[in-house]
């Protein structure tokens, strides 16, 4: 997922698009050492570092330097290839003005089109991680197919299922991966979840999925995907005993939000969850930081 | 006959996806949660180090899929990893098993800058064909095949190899790496070589079991038919007169240049017998001379496409032409080309002086005898006769 693009010449900063900030680093300093790294590249050559759970890519052309923030974890490549095509872009509507000193007095603004529409080529991954029947493939239903209705009867998925999610998240749209939540699935995970952003770990809301959570599925994604970010799903809120959001959430240690996957009327609130830990809009955990509290 | 070909290849952010199908309208079994099945059962239990590929067939309730995997590696790495055959419920996918790894062999060699996608339609053409390839064919298709051609002519000569040299041979011959399990695989199932780990090599080892070969040998059935026929004796001396000609230049060549004779009419003579309507004909020659007028209604192919067959393989020194007292021509085999296995009965002595002279491991040439030992057509008789 790409959350940030920067470009300077000279180190003045020509245009910038911020999507999803990234707010636990400072920024600016970071860029300054990125771009001072890219004016000592070849043109046309890419290169990247990573800090914490982000990766900087960046590039240099015409003595400007294009910087990518994208998720640490998402496929390289297909930022690499972005990024050739978004300097491309640059550099079919400005490269005279870069060549000349009118940089200095030119919006360059409009390329935020295009910049997002590049943006929204690499669909941002998102896995649903959790016991059999918890409902997953019930939540991926419900994000991608709301004219069937959410299934009523539980049918195992066999080592997982996908779908794309296409609403209203301009410039993002998503990949929905549903893994196989069996036992024998779990180690197959990994082969899966690679490149995925977001993680929703879903759970029906009992203890003892809580405890096979954080004993079968915690280790397999903290290996995987130890820079995602992770909020927890505490599902099926209608039934008798189910623990409260707030009490999963001290038990997983990851902030938890209520749901009940087979009813219509929580499109609008599952959505909303997608969106807003997308763009970091709500509590959530790093999945390598997860704490099992208590 | 299937409802269609796809090749998938894994898409970290995408999962599988469909790189390119055939007939292009294809829909049916290519959805997301199918093709997610497909991968599971294909890639289930297995690890980045066990990679291996294989067949695999899954059944739904409006069809059924036949899937060739190409291993974790290439899943892993997003190239072309997994080629689906669609078919019809009542299908049985297992008549596929032999037919849908040679052409994803030929899909998986061909990954790199989607040089592929031009074959897959004539690919798929050849599938029901394929699925009715004879033994010969199957052997013939090997020695056609460049890679596969060279790793034999490497074991017939040293006997055995390590795994990571072969794959040091592929690299320079094709360019780039393959997994050296999609190449070797129809060799195992064949017979033709054995693997094996061996203590203290790092890498697998791949023995001969079998050398194969192409021969232009004499069908006495021929001769004899001709002896027999109505043919007049001017023409049938003509023939035997030709025909031991020709065979006694042949195996002139073989005696002086065994090597280059054998491996070029391999790669040639492969070629027509891939060809399923030459080799149709080739076929019908073996039972007997036939009258030129009378093949139209032997095998099912137009006078103009037999005539081009035959002036083919005239060319080629497998067939001749010759005409009767009432002007009629006849169609014989002039030598019939043959795919042949032998036991690779010079390997002995070599692997002792290669061990001998340290060219390979003690226990890689210790390993290799006693394979040879268990190949050894007496054991193998003793063996069916046990059995």
């Amino acid at each position: 997922m790409i959350r940030e693009i920067h470009i300077f010449k000279e180190g003045q900063t020509l245009f910038k698009d911020i999507i999803v900030e990234n707010k636990d680093i400072d920024t600016d300093s970071v860029m300054t050492l990125v771009a001072s790294s890219a004016q000592n590249l070849q043109e046309w050559k890419i290169d990247s570092t990573e800090i914490n759970r982000y990766r900087f890519v960046y590039m240099n052309s015409h003595n400007a330097q294009f910087i990518v923030t994208m998720d640490r974890q998402s496929s390289l490549q297909k930022v690499n290839e972005a990024m050739m095509s978004l300097v491309s872009r640059f550099m079919m509507v400005f490269e005279s003005t870069l060549e000349s000193d009118e940089w200095k007095s030119t919006d360059f603004t409009p390329f935020g089109i295009g910049f997002r529409k590049i943006v929204g080529t690499i669909p941002v991954k998102m896995c649903l991680a959790g016991h059999g029947g918890t409902g997953k493939t019930t939540l991926l239903e419900l994000a991608t197919l709301p004219s069937r209705g959410p299934a009523q009867e539980y049918v195992p998925t066999f080592f997982g299922d996908k779908a794309l999610l296409k609403a209203d998240f301009d410039p993002y749209i998503f990949s929905i991966f549903d893994l196989g939540g069996q036992d024998r699935f779990v180690q197959e995970w990994g082969k899966i979840i690679r490149s995925g952003s977001l993680v929703f770990i879903v759970t029906d809301s009992t203890e003892a999925n809580l405890e096979w959570t954080k004993r079968i599925a915690y280790p397999v994604l903290k290996a995987e995907l130890p820079y995602a970010r992770a909020i927890a799903i505490a599902n099926k809120q209608d039934l008798p005993g189910a623990l409260s959001p707030q009490e999963v959430a001290g038990k997983l240690g990851v902030p938890a939000y209520g749901m009940q996957a087979n009813q219509l009327d929580f499109r609008e609130r599952w959505l909303e969850l997608i969106r807003a830990l997308a763009f970091e809009e709500l509590e959530f955990k790093i999945v390598g930081e997860i704490k099992e509290t208590e | 006959m299937p409802e269609g070909l796809a090749v998938l290849k894994w898409d970290d952010e995408l999962g599988p996806i469909v790189t390119i199908r055939t007939p292009k309208k294809l829909k049916i079994g290519l959805d997301p949660t199918t093709s997610m099945r497909a991968y599971g059962i294909a890639t289930l239990g297995e690890t980045k180090e066990s990679q291996k590929p294989g067949f695999s067939s899954l059944a739904f309730e409006d069809f059924k899929l036949a899937v060739y995997y190409g291993g974790l590696n290439m899943h892993l790495k997003g190239l072309p990893s997994m080629v689906f055959l669609v078919l019809h419920p009542e299908e049985d996918p297992d008549v596929y098993k032999d037919a849908l790894p040679e052409i994803a062999t030929q899909i998986f060699l061909n990954a790199e800058n989607d040089a592929y996608e031009k074959m897959v339609a004539p690919l798929y053409k050849q599938i029901s064909r394929y699925t009715q390839m004879t033994a010969e064919q199957q052997q013939a298709s090997v020695l056609t095949d460049p890679v596969r051609r060279g790793i034999i002519q490497i074991l017939m000569k040293n006997g055995t190899v390590l795994s990571a040299d072969l794959e040091q041979v592929i690299f320079e011959e094709v360019g780039k790496k393959i997994d050296v399990d999609i190449v070797l695989r129809p060799l195992v199932k064949m017979g033709i070589i054995a693997t094996g780990w061996v203590e203290g090599l790092s890498s697998e080892v791949i023995y001969l079991t079998r050398a194969l070969f192409v021969l232009r040998t004499v069908s006495h059935n021929i001769v004899r038919a001709v002896l027999e026929s109505d043919l007049p004796k001017d023409a049938t001396e003509s023939y035997l007169e030709s025909s031991k000609e020709y065979h006694r230049d042949y195996v002139a060549r073989l005696r002086n240049d065994l090597f280059k004779t054998v491996w070029s009419d391999a790669e040639e003579i492969g070629k027509y017998m891939l060809d399923f309507d030459t080799y149709d004909l080739i076929q019908v020659l073996r039972r007997s001379p036939i009258e030129m007028k009378q093949l139209p209604e032997m095998i099912s192919l137009s006078n103009a496409k037999i005539k081009k067959k035959l002036s083919t393989l005239e060319k080629a020194n497998i067939v001749t032409r010759i005409k009767d007292g009432n002007k009629q021509q006849h169609v014989i085999l002039k030598c019939n080309p043959e795919v042949v296995t032998v036991y690779p009965e010079w390997l002995i002595q070599r692997t002792v002086d290669q061990y001998n002279s340290e060219i390979i491991a003690s226990q890689q040439a210790k390993h290799y005898l006693e394979v040879l030992k268990q190949s050894h057509p007496s054991q193998m008789k003793l063996i069916a006769e046990l059995e």
